[in-house]
């Protein structure tokens, strides 16, 4: 009731929400409930990442059909979108969409999400490249100190 | 040293934000491409490149593996994926290669995969 209330969720109440969610019998009470849509609006609204987690959660089993109702509003605002938590939650979201029930090919032409796609491949392969950096770094190093062991045995103190 | 330490811990725990979002891409990338228009989409967009640079990532761990390979089996049902992947990518052999140091989950499922396109490259 207080997430459907309109403001921004505060993080503690926002927090047991989704920790609730991971619960099937509060998820089965969540859905059933007629604050759904008004939760939904309000995560859409403010692009909150955290409601937009708690929806990940409810969708995790079996989305509820307000999420394929609302995948519209969801798209034009994913296009517009700037946050990127915000938009990944909502990947996350779609990711558990069933095709028979929403042309994915149009909501995802619909929302653009193709460069952020494109940036979390990119940024992860770059990361990646950063540690493989430093596993090289860490493998020098140890090599390094071996050698000046080996040096150090030569000039016995 | 400490430095290093937590200069190390911070990039993995970057990397692992970021393998979780390429994980939750790629299963909606999986979902789009069961229909022949989504999979030309990710032609046109040269997801398959990506989700392959990914697959061979050291970094990549077995469970964004599995999916991509799960993804790429299930694109591969298309003709055109097939031979978009045969033509314009290095996929027979890259995967052979690959078999070594895949888990058993992932070697069926690349076997598989390189099954199907076996059948593709006889047309």
């Amino acid at each position: 009731m207080a997430l459907s209330a309109g403001q921004e969720a505060s993080l503690e109440l926002a927090a047991l929400a989704i920790n609730l969610s991971k619960n099937c019998r509060c998820c089965e009470l969540m859905k059933e409930s007629n604050k759904l849509s008004i939760i939904i609006r309000n995560g859409l609204r403010n692009q909150d990442p955290l409601i937009m987690k708690l929806l990940r959660n409810l969708a995790e089993q079996t989305p509820p059909q307000i999420l394929y109702d609302s995948a519209d509003t969801m798209a034009e605002i994913l296009s517009k979108s700037n946050s990127s938590d915000f938009v990944n939650q909502c990947i996350e979201i779609a990711a558990f969409f069933k095709p028979e029930k929403l042309d994915l090919t149009a909501w995802l032409r619909k929302s653009q999400i193709f460069s952020w796609i494109k940036q979390f491949f990119n940024k992860f392969l770059t990361e990646s490249d950063k540690k493989f950096e430093g596993n090289k770094f860490k493998l020098y190093r140890s090599r390094i100190f071996k050698t000046c062991y080996l040096i150090s045995n030569f000039f016995p103190v | 040293m400490l430095f290093n330490l937590k200069f190390f811990s911070c990039v993995e725990k970057k990397l692992e934000k970021l393998r979780r979002n390429v994980l939750e891409s790629v299963i909606l990338l999986g979902t789009c491409s069961e229909k022949e228009d989504g999979a030309k989409i990710l032609i046109s967009e040269s997801y398959f490149d990506l989700m392959l640079k990914v697959l061979h990532d050291p970094n990549a761990g077995d469970q964004l593996q599995e999916q991509i390979t799960f993804t790429l089996r299930k694109a591969v049902k298309h003709e055109l994926v097939g031979c978009y992947l045969l033509t314009n990518t290095t996929v027979p052999k890259d995967l052979q290669a690959f078999l070594g140091s895949a888990s058993a989950k992932v070697s069926e499922i690349i076997y598989e995969l390189l099954d199907k396109l076996a059948v593709i490259q006889k047309f």
